[in-house]
């Protein structure tokens, strides 16, 4: 007979993403789901010992989750019923000046015309440089930059690791010009894409 | 080098959202799942697949699909549909019901 620790980690594969899924399709932003499913495989473990084979363990960790789900609907709809009307007046009254954006959330610092201008220009080169890479050799690149690894990257475009290196080999090969010429950057810089 | 890196990465990061708005509305939960479980036509995959580069939350919801693979319950048993599901949740429970 199998111990309640595989068990627990049989219905943890089993399951996982289905009941990740089944929150994500009501509209939960991807960390509550997170967070909403490992609510519903505690509360499992918690319950483990009771559980009879009435019904399956599946339908049982749904009926877990959907509690979970209308309990946390009830919840929002009761929040959002309480929530008090708040108007920009009350936050910031008449006689007190509206803050520029940029003292509020922080801001970058002001660039030249010049600068603004050559920063476009840098910025419209990547992109036409990027839109002549083949798609998954863009993709691969941009996930990189975006500082995913090698295995994140293989995972998310379901191909291999080699393909991978692949692409990005012939990616920096095929940007070198850009990066060299327009970008100011060198040979060894344009090693770093990889 | 990672200076320039850098640099190139905010280039980069700077044409999100231009591209983003090119691309339309993220895909939905359903392509999602979908994408994950490879029941996607070649060219919705596509779709997904330029939507996850340029958009973190598509991807980061991709990556955590995938963190577990489906491994089939051995005993053949479907999980309950969406519909079994709501008509269960016709009487809602309690705040702080335990299954």
């Amino acid at each position: 007979m199998a111990s309640t620790t595989d068990r627990v980690q049989r219905l943890f594969l089993e399951n996982y993403r289905p009941i990740f899924s089944f929150f994500l399709k009501r509209g939960f932003p991807r960390e509550e789901c997170r967070d909403l499913t490992q609510e519903t495989f505690s509360r499992a473990m918690q319950g483990l010992k009771g559980f009879r084979d009435e019904a399956s363990e599946a339908t049982w960790l749904f009926r877990i989750a959907r509690n979970l789900w209308l309990n946390k609907e009830r919840d929002q709809g009761r929040q959002k019923r309480r929530r008090p009307e708040v108007s920009i007046v009350q936050v910031f009254p008449e006689d007190q000046e509206i803050p520029d954006r940029r003292e509020v959330f922080g801001g970058s610092e002001e660039l030249s015309p010049q600068d603004r201008l050559l920063r476009r220009e840098q910025v419209t080169r990547v992109r036409d440089a990027l839109a002549a890479l083949p798609p998954q050799r863009r993709r691969c690149l941009i996930l990189r930059l975006q500082g995913l690894k090698y295995r994140e990257v293989a995972v998310l475009l379901g191909i291999s690791l080699q393909a991978v290196r692949s692409h990005l080999s012939q990616a920096r090969h095929q940007m070198r010009g850009l990066l060299e010429d327009d970008l100011g950057l060198g040979h060894r810089e344009s090693e770093a894409m990889e | 080098v990672s200076d320039k890196r850098a640099a190139l990465s905010e280039l980069v990061r700077e044409l999100g959202p231009e591209i983003r708005r090119k691309l339309g509305p993220s895909p939905s939960p359903d392509e999602i799942d979908a994408y994950v479980n490879g029941t996607l036509s070649e060219e919705q995959a596509e779709n997904v697949r330029d939507h996850l580069t340029w958009d973190t939350e598509t991807r980061e919801t991709i990556l955590d699909l995938m963190m577990f693979p489906i491994i089939a319950p051995p005993r053949d048993e479907p999980l309950v549909s969406d519909e079994e599901i709501l008509r269960d949740g016709e009487t809602a429970p309690r705040s702080g019901d335990s299954p």
